[in-house]
């Protein structure tokens, strides 16, 4: 990068610190300008301060690989293909080659519309732009349902029964019904309970949650759960 | 008591005599005049004697009262919209040749916050313009191939209206 006669360039390092004041549209735009912000704009590390950043205090967003990312191409380690099958809820018990893992990771990747992400070099980068995607959606899937525990609102009044969970096998322990049924439909656009209307499923996006039955009499509001 | 300050020396071979408090904002300073008192001058030969005493202005300013923390990322092209005091934005009002040399002082000198301030001062320049007029102001050539712009353009097409 040439400079002006008598002016002494910045340090890498420095252009590196500068970046951290930057929006990320605009840090994209500085990775645009030449070779060598193009290298120090994908830097790893600044990505994932950046997911660090961005993914405080949203719903299942831990400081690690973006669960529902699109990583074809990347090469990742086994104990990152293994958080990321875990999350993904497929069963890896019998895997014992990482080729093994990595076709489970592709067979399991279904983000819609993150093609566009596919040249991004960088794993970091790479979560962090599927992540930006991926919160826009507003259909939800089973695992999703299955992982939260949620706060029912019922006319308006918090439930003081507990968080409910619906469970993985789509069985749910009303503690007014006892076991019951529930699925989604309308490829995770609708959520029934058996016996009941479909409630619409609705994304939050303040913290990347979900209400299921938004705007109506029964609301469930998604709550994290402490994994350990 | 003269004999207790820290005599810092200019790559042109000025003398600055400052208070310790002043001078031991520098980490690198610091740790110099741990090692080895305040006996000797301390050569800075990557300092001009300009940039020196502007630096000298900020750590005198700071001393009893150090900055607030800079919001990340600017939401402003003004930094005193960022957290950064009136005093402070007028202290790094100033040409760029200048601005550069104070951020490489402040890198070699180890003053978190100065450096903290000129860089925001950097990345303020670069929001609100478009990559030609960003190009304009750093002196910037682009150097891409014409399939490189197109994988750029790729790679950032997911944030064009993130």
């Amino acid at each position: 990068m040439p400079e002006a006669s008598d002016e002494r360039p910045l340090l890498e390092e420095t252009w590196l610190q500068v970046f951290t004041f930057l929006e990320v549209p605009e840090l994209c735009r500085a990775g645009a300008l030449c070779s060598k912000f193009r290298a120090l704009a994908a830097d790893e590390e600044l990505w994932r301060r950046l997911c660090k950043r961005r993914w405080a205090g949203k719903q299942w967003m831990p400081l690690d690989l973006f669960r529902n990312g699109d990583f074809r191409g990347l090469r990742l380690s086994v104990p990152e293909l293994r958080s990321l099958l875990k999350r993904r809820d497929v069963d890896i018990a019998g895997a014992t080659e990482k080729s093994e893992l990595i076709g489970a990771l592709e067979a399991s990747t279904r983000l819609r519309g993150a093609e566009c992400t596919l040249s991004i070099p960088g794993k970091w980068k790479r979560s962090y732009a599927c992540a930006e995607l991926d919160s826009k959606r507003s259909n939800i899937t089973t695992e999703e349902v299955s992982h939260f525990r949620w706060h029912l609102v019922y006319h308006g009044r918090s439930s003081s029964m507990g968080f409910r969970h619906f469970q993985k096998n789509g069985t749910f322990v009303s503690p007014h019904f006892g076991e019951i049924g529930w699925c989604l439909e309308d490829q995770g656009r609708l959520f029934t309970l058996q016996g009941m209307e479909p409630l619409q499923v609705h994304r939050d996006p303040d913290n990347w949650g979900w209400i299921i039955g938004f705007n109506t009499n029964t609301e469930y509001h998604s709550v994290e759960v402490d994994e350990s | 008591m003269a004999e207790d300050k820290v005599k810092l020396k200019s790559s042109q071979g000025e003398i600055f005599e400052v208070e310790p408090e002043v001078a031991t904002m520098s980490t690198l300073i610091k740790n110099m005049v741990e090692d080895s008192g305040t006996d000797e001058e301390i050569p800075l030969p990557n300092v001009k004697t300009a940039i020196l005493s502007k630096v000298i202005d900020y750590c005198k300013y700071h001393k009893d009262s150090p900055p607030e923390e800079i919001q990340k990322p600017l939401k402003s092209t003004n930094l005193v919209e960022c957290g950064v005091s009136e005093w402070d934005n007028e202290y790094v009002n100033i040409e760029q040749e200048v601005l550069f040399e104070l951020i490489l002082a402040a890198n070699y000198l180890d003053i978190k916050s100065l450096l903290d301030l000129t860089c925001a001062k950097v990345a303020s320049m670069i929001k609100g313009k478009n990559t030609e007029e960003i190009r304009k102001q750093f002196n910037i050539v682009n150097d891409f191939t014409p399939e490189e712009e197109a994988q750029v353009r790729e790679e950032n097409r997911w944030c064009e209206d993130a």
